[in-house]
């Protein structure tokens, strides 16, 4: 686990033709184990803020500070699981969990602990399997797998389930709310749907395009025990329809 | 002849489309068991009507195309001599193509991952791809003589040259997700290359390394056509001075059969190691 400092962090992409403002002035707390919820249309900067997290891209201004230490390229200490398939096909599910280990050189904890992560996303049948012959959603279990056994201080999300059917989606919410109880990380979990984000989330933020900014926060009042019927919650119904209303409103101000 | 001879084409190759198997793994298990029986059934009625049109009925004269009965007869007269110049060419194409395609790859590697390789080796590759290896053959046979030294650089240079680009097209084809994966799972620059890139691009290598494999062939024989101690191109080149067509068409049998028995094996081995991918 580990605290998230992002302090009036901007990000411009420069083409030959023009500049483009993925970014503006975004500054963030998020505290020890916190799951932070970012929601927003395409073009608002959430995959940029989360990259520039990760390390894949630097800030053009401002500063990103894990655990109180800047954020100097990808690390370990922060595990990504992509919208798109990252599992490796050429691995068999328990090479791909064991990767991040293999990588790290840490070869004598690696049996032990790719067999209890794959415990833990009830993969352990499928532990020789190669991926081709896994479903969508056992693929992002894997993925999701992968991160935890790697052993993040903080766990990057990128619209992980976007590609998922909608029974899918929600059996991967309740394995992914099962893995964070018993073992807490730092979460940040990019969506572009609401009722993910508030079923999944301490905290949500709305972010808007042009400019690409944060609009608000919201303190998410479930606590930490949610089943999939919250969504029928009345206070539940209407935060969500405050949401999309804020994100219909200022997509229309922009168009 | 319909087709361009292939040691006459540049040595990119790079878009030529490895022939698909006869049965693929998934096909249904009926189409599976009749298609060894149905390429058989081709082989034999081939073999069937040159008969016919040789020894059967005459209609090709012996001269413009030998009788299967005058190719097993030129066998007998040969004897082991055949044995000794198939063996040659065979180690000659083996060397070089196993050679040749693995510094390629090596290179190919190399320029993806540091771009002043890339920036230095690129046009040398470029200026010395489209040249057909035959073209260099005058200059091999006066810097290496007409041993194995000369047959073996050409065969190596043509897989070289495809293998290369094979390797740097294919890299630049990996999807970026997979690289920023390993990163940030704790990956260094080695290891991403080792155990992503590496893995990752084996099905385009190993198609790369199968056009190899028949351009080295091609390479190999042509140049054993204009100097050799021993090799099935010497073997043809012999025989064709004294219009022995019968033992020209052992010679040009001979080599099909080891390219094809060659490329079995390749075949074989791709589908075992790329038995991960999706589209097997």
């Amino acid at each position: 686990m580990a605290h998230i400092s992002i302090n009036d962090v901007t990000k411009t992409f420069h083409t030959a033709r023009k500049e483009t403002h993925a970014l503006n002035r975004a500054s963030l707390e998020i505290p020890d184990g916190e799951i932070l919820c970012i929601v927003g249309p395409s073009g608002c900067g959430k995959t940029t803020l989360l990259n520039l997290v990760a390390g894949f891209h630097e800030p053009s201004s401002g500063f990103i500070l894990v655990e109180g230490e800047p954020v100097e390229g990808p690390s370990s200490q922060r595990a990504v699981v992509f919208q798109a398939d990252a599992v490796f096909p050429w691995l068999s599910v328990k090479d791909n969990v064991g990767f991040g280990l293999a990588a790290q050189g840490r070869n004598r904890e690696k049996e032990d602990r790719v067999n209890h992560y794959l415990d833990l996303v009830g993969l352990s049948d499928f532990a020789k399997t190669y991926p081709k012959e896994l479903s969508g959603g056992m693929r992002k279990r894997v993925d999701l797998a992968r991160a935890y056994a790697s052993g993040p201080e903080v766990l990057l999300l990128d619209e992980p389930f976007g590609a998922l059917d909608l029974f899918t989606k929600e059996a991967m919410w309740l394995a992914l709310k099962r893995v964070t109880a018993l073992e807490p990380k730092t979460i940040i979990f990019v969506t572009h749907d609401i009722e993910e984000a508030l079923f999944l989330g301490d905290r949500v933020v709305v972010m808007t395009p042009r400019p690409a900014r944060i609009h608000s926060v919201i303190n998410v009042p479930f606590g930490a025990e949610r089943n999939l019927d919250l969504r029928t919650d009345p206070q539940f119904q209407k935060m969500r329809a405050d949401i999309a209303h804020t994100l219909r409103e200022v997509h229309h101000g922009a168009a | 002849m319909a087709q361009p001879d292939p040691a006459l084409a540049p040595t990119s190759g790079n878009k030529q489309k490895t022939p698909p198997l006869a049965a693929p793994k998934n096909s249904p298990l009926s189409r599976r068991v009749a298609s060894p029986f149905i390429s058989t059934a081709t082989v034999l009625i081939v073999l069937l009507l040159w008969w016919l049109a040789t020894s059967g009925t005459g209609l090709i004269p012996p001269l413009y195309f030998p009788s299967p009965g005058s190719v097993g007869q030129a066998l007998i007269a040969l004897n082991t001599q055949i044995a000794a110049d198939a063996g040659a060419t065979l180690l000659r194409v083996v060397v070089s193509w196993v050679g040749g395609s693995t510094l390629g790859v090596a290179v190919g590697l190399m320029m993806a991952r540091t771009w002043w390789v890339m920036a230095a080796l690129n046009p040398l590759i470029e200026a010395i791809r489209p040249i057909p290896p035959v073209a260099l053959i005058p200059f091999v046979i006066l810097w290496f003589g007409i041993g194995d030294d000369g047959k073996i650089f050409l065969g190596a240079l043509a897989c070289f040259m495809v293998m290369v680009v094979n390797t740097t097209v294919a890299v630049t084809n990996v999807p970026p997700v997979y690289v920023q994966a390993a990163r940030s799972l704790g990956s260094n620059t080695g290891f991403v290359y080792r155990r992503v890139i590496l893995p990752a691009i084996i099905p385009e290598i190993l198609s790369g390394f199968r056009i190899g494999c028949a351009l080295a062939f091609a390479v190999v024989v042509a140049a054993e056509f204009l100097g050799a101690d021993l090799g099935i191109g010497r073997l043809i080149m012999q025989a064709s001075r004294t219009l022995n067509t019968s033992t020209v068409l052992l010679g040009t049998a001979s080599i099909a059969v080891m390219a094809v028995l060659l490329d079995l094996l390749i075949s074989r081995l791709s589908r075992y190691i790329t038995r991960w991918s999706a589209n097997r």
